[in-house]
C-alpha cells in the first residue's frame, strides 16, 4: 500500500517538530527515516499511524493530508488504520506469554471478524516460525533477550497482517551485534512480506543498510530523499554530508567553479571530502591548492581499511581512509610528514546550512 | 545489563557498612527501633486485648454481640463497602488521567487530590455539615424534598470516601507513570476498543498496586473517626459506626465493652494488614521476574 503525505506541519506549544513536510511511500517500499534526536522522525510515524495528528491549516497554509493508496485517513482511528507499530522498547504485554502476545491482535477482534481458536494457534504458529521463534511460546516476556523481544514485537505487529508496518528505531535499545544481524534478518523478511515498511532511526549505517530509500529529515523538515548510494555519494546539503558518515570540511582554499573570465574572484565555499576521498602522498611536491602538508598523529589499521589521521600546517585536522595495499605501498607510520589531497570534494555554499 | 545489575548489587550489600564498631552501632539501632516499637505498638495492641478479655471470655463475646454493637459493625461493614468501590473506581479514573494525558490545569487536580491528606479530618466533616446541614447551603432544599444526609448514612459515607479518596490514585500514579503508555498504544494499533486495552493491559499491569490502594482504603475507611463523628451525630445503633461506638462506650466507662468493640477493630486492622503483607510478598514476587524488562535509568 502506497502513503501519502502533503503539507505536515507539528508543533508541540512554540517548538516545531515538523514543518511543511511532504512524502511519497510507495507500495512494497522499505523507506527509512533517518536524522538526529528531534528531528521530527518519530513524530512523523506517530501522525502516520494515528498517534498524533498533522496541525490542522491555517490561512496561508493548506490543509494537512495523511493518504494510504489515495485515500485519505486523516479522520480515521488509529485501530481503523490497519498500522502494525512496533515500539522502541519492544512494548510487549508483559503479563502475556509470548502465544498470546502475537495473538493479541486477533483475539480483540470483534465476535464476527475473529478467527476461530485454532486458527489463531496456527497463525501464531506461523508467525513464530517466521521470526525464528519457534518454541519459546510460552516464555514471558521478561524471560526473552532483547533481540527476541523485538522479533516478538514485530510478529505481533504482523499478526493483523497490517498494510503498513511502522518501526521506531527498532533495534536502537539493542547492541551492535545483535542489531547487524538483525537488519539483515529485517531485510530478508520485508522482501518476503513486501508489506510497505516505515523505519525510523538515528543510525546512519542502518538506514543506508536497510532501507530501499532514505529521507534524512533535520530540525522538522527534509533534507533530502533518495536511494542509500545517492544520499551518500550525492548530499544535497552540507547536513546530510555530515550526517551520513565522516567528513573532512576544509574552510578555505575552496573555490566553486573555475575563476570567472572577466577577472573577478570565484564565490567561496566549504569543501566537504570523505575521508575515502583523501589521498597520502610523500613524494616531494609542492604544497598548492589541493594539497596541504601535514603530520600523521594516528594510524589504525584494524579495519576493512586503514584510518589515518593528520594535522595540516594550518592545525586543520583530517581524516584519511586509505586501502591497505595503497598503505603498505606508502610505508607511512605515525610521526612522518607527508601531503594529503583530496581526490574528489562536494563544495555547499559557506553558510549554506547545517 | 542483567548481570552487571546483580553484580552490582551483591557488592553492595557485602561491602561493611560502616567500619569495626558498626557492630555496636548496628546493634544499638536494631535495640532502639524495638523498643520504640514495643512501647508505642506492641503494648497498646496487647493491652487492648487484654483488657477486652479481663471479663472473661464470656463478657466480651456478650459485648460483640450486643445490638448497638452489632448494628455499629453493620454500619462500618456498609460504609466501606459504598465508599471503597466508588473511590477505586474515582481513583484509577483519577490515575489514568494524570499519568497518560497533559491537560491544564493537571497540577490543580494533583493538588486537590492531596488535599484530604493534608486537611484535618474534623474539617471535612464540619465542611459536609456546613453544606448539607439543617443550617447548610442545601439544607432547605434537602428539607423540602424529605433527604436526610447529615447525622445519616449519607453523611458517614461522604465523609469517609472524602477521607479516603486519595489513596488509590496516590498509589496508582507513580506505577503507571514508571511503565509508560507504549503497551496500551500498542494494543489500540492492534485494533483493541478503549474497553478492551483497559481489561486486557492497563488492569493486569496494575493490579497489584490497585489492590494495595484499595486496601488502604479500606483500612482507612473502616477506621475514620474524625470526620465521621461530626457528621454522625452518635445516635446509638443507627449512626454509631465502630470507632465511634468505642468512645461513646468509653465515655460510659463500660471498659471491658469498649476494649471489646476497639478489639474488633484491631482485628479487622491486623487482617487487613495480613492481606496487605501477603499482596507485598506478591507483588515482590511478579516485580522480581518482571524487572528484566525495565530499561535502565528507568524510574520505578
Amino acid at each position: 500500500m502506497s502513503i501519502a503525505l502533503r503539507n505536515i506541519h507539528k508543533s508541540f506549544g512554540a517548538y516545531p517538530a515538523l514543518s511543511d513536510v511532504s512524502l511519497d511511500v510507495h507500495a512494497g517500499e522499505l523507506v527509512a527515516l533517518l536524522g538526529p534526536s528531534g528531528s521530527g522522525k518519530t513524530t512523523l510515524l506517530r501522525i502516520i499511524a494515528g498517534l498524533e495528528s498533522p496541525d490542522p491549516g491555517v490561512a496561508g497554509r493548506p490543509e494537512p493530508e495523511v493518504r494510504f493508496d489515495g485515500r485519505s485517513i486523516i479522520g480515521t482511528s488509529v485501530s481503523g488504520r490497519g498500522v502494525g507499530f512496533v515500539f522502541q522498547h519492544y512494548a510487549l504485554f508483559r503479563h502475556m506469554s509470548v502465544c498470546e502476545n502475537i495473538a493479541f491482535g486477533l483475539r480483540v477482534r470483534p465476535r464476527k471478524a475473529r478467527p476461530a481458536e485454532a486458527d489463531i494457534r496456527a497463525r501464531v504458529r506461523e508467525l513464530l516460525g517466521l521470526v525464528q521463534l519457534e518454541g519459546l511460546a510460552q516464555r514471558m516476556p521478561h524471560e526473552l533477550s532483547g533481540g527476541q523481544r523485538q522479533r516478538v514485537a514485530l510478529a505481533r505487529a504482523l499478526a493483523v497482517e497490517p498494510r503498513v508496518l511502522l518501526l521506531d528505531e527498532p533495534f536502537g535499545a539493542l547492541d551492535a551485534r545483535v542489531r547487524a544481524d538483525l537488519r539483515a534478518w529485517l531485510r530478508s523478511l520485508h522482501a518476503k512480506m513486501k508489506v510497505t515498511t516505515i523505519l525510523v532511526t538515528h543510525d546512519q549505517e542502518e538506514a543506508l543498510e536497510v532501507a530501499d530509500r532514505v529521507v534524512v529529515l533535520n530540525k522538522g523538515r527534509i533534507e533530502q530523499i533518495g536511494p542509500p548510494a545517492d544520499v551518500y555519494h550525492a548530499p544535497a546539503t552540507p547536513f546530510v554530508c555530515t550526517f551520513l558518515g565522516r567528513v573532512n570540511i576544509f574552510s578555505h582554499r575552496a573555490t566553486l567553479g573555475e575563476p570567472a573570465a572577466d577577472g573577478a574572484g570565484p564565490p567561496a565555499g566549504l569543501r566537504y571530502v570523505r575521508p575515502h576521498e583523501m589521498d597520502i602522498m610523500t613524494d616531494g611536491l609542492d604544497a598548492d591548492n589541493d594539497r596541504m602538508h601535514g603530520t600523521i598523529t594516528h594510524v589504525n589499521a584494524a579495519g576493512p581499511v586503514v584510518r589515518v589521521e593528520l594535522r595540516t600546517d594550518d592545525l586543520e585536522r583530517v581524516m584519511v581512509d586509505l586501502t591497505h595495499e595503497r598503505f603498505r605501498m606508502l610505508g607511512v607510520a605515525r610521526g612522518d610528514r607527508v601531503l594529503v589531497a583530496p581526490r574528489d570534494a562536494r563544495v555547499f555554499q559557506d553558510g549554506a546550512g547545517i | 545489563m542483567g548481570p552487571a545489575n546483580t553484580h552490582h548489587a551483591r557488592e553492595s550489600t557485602q561491602r561493611p557498612v560502616g567500619g569495626e564498631e558498626s557492630l555496636i552501632v548496628r546493634c544499638g539501632l536494631i535495640a532502639i527501633a524495638i523498643a520504640f516499637l514495643a512501647v508505642v505498638l506492641f503494648l497498646p495492641l496487647t493491652l487492648v486485648f487484654t483488657y477486652a478479655l479481663q471479663g472473661g471470655v464470656r463478657a466480651y463475646a456478650l459485648a460483640v454481640t450486643e445490638p448497638d454493637t452489632r448494628s455499629a459493625i453493620w454500619l462500618t461493614l456498609l460504609t466501606a463497602l459504598i465508599a471503597v468501590p466508588i473511590n477505586t473506581v474515582f481513583g484509577v479514573a483519577a490515575a489514568w488521567a494524570i499519568a497518560r494525558f497533559e491537560f491544564p490545569g493537571k497540577g490543580v487536580l494533583i493538588t486537590l487530590i492531596d488535599v484530604p491528606f493534608a486537611v484535618s479530618p474534623v474539617i471535612a466533616g464540619l465542611l459536609f455539615v456546613l453544606l448539607f446541614g439543617a443550617r447548610g447551603w442545601f439544607g432547605d432544599v434537602l428539607r423540602e424534598h424529605d433527604v436526610q444526609i447529615i447525622f445519616a448514612l449519607p453523611g458517614i459515607v461522604l465523609a469517609t470516601m472524602f477521607v479516603t479518596f486519595p489513596f488509590v490514585a496516590r498509589e496508582l500514579i507513580p506505577l503507571m507513570q514508571a511503565q509508560g503508555s507504549d503497551e496500551e498504544l500498542s494494543a489500540i494499533t492492534l485494533g483493541a476498543s478503549g474497553w478492551q486495552m483497559f481489561l486486557r493491559v492497563t488492569l493486569p499491569n496494575i493490579k497489584w498496586g490497585l489492590f494495595y490502594g484499595v486496601i488502604l482504603t479500606t483500612a482507612r475507611a473502616m477506621g475514620e473517626f474524625g470526620a465521621v463523628s461530626v457528621v454522625s451525630g452518635h445516635i446509638r445503633g443507627e449512626t454509631n459506626t465502630l470507632p465511634l461506638h468505642v468512645e461513646v462506650l468509653y465515655n460510659d466507662y463500660q471498659m471491658t465493652a469498649a476494649f471489646a468493640v476497639a478489639s474488633l477493630l484491631t482485628l479487622f486492622a491486623l487482617a487487613t494488614l495480613g492481606v496487605k503483607a501477603l499482596i507485598e510478598w506478591a507483588t515482590a514476587k511478579a516485580d522480581a521476574s518482571e524487572s528484566e524488562r525495565f530499561e535502565p535509568g528507568v524510574q520505578r
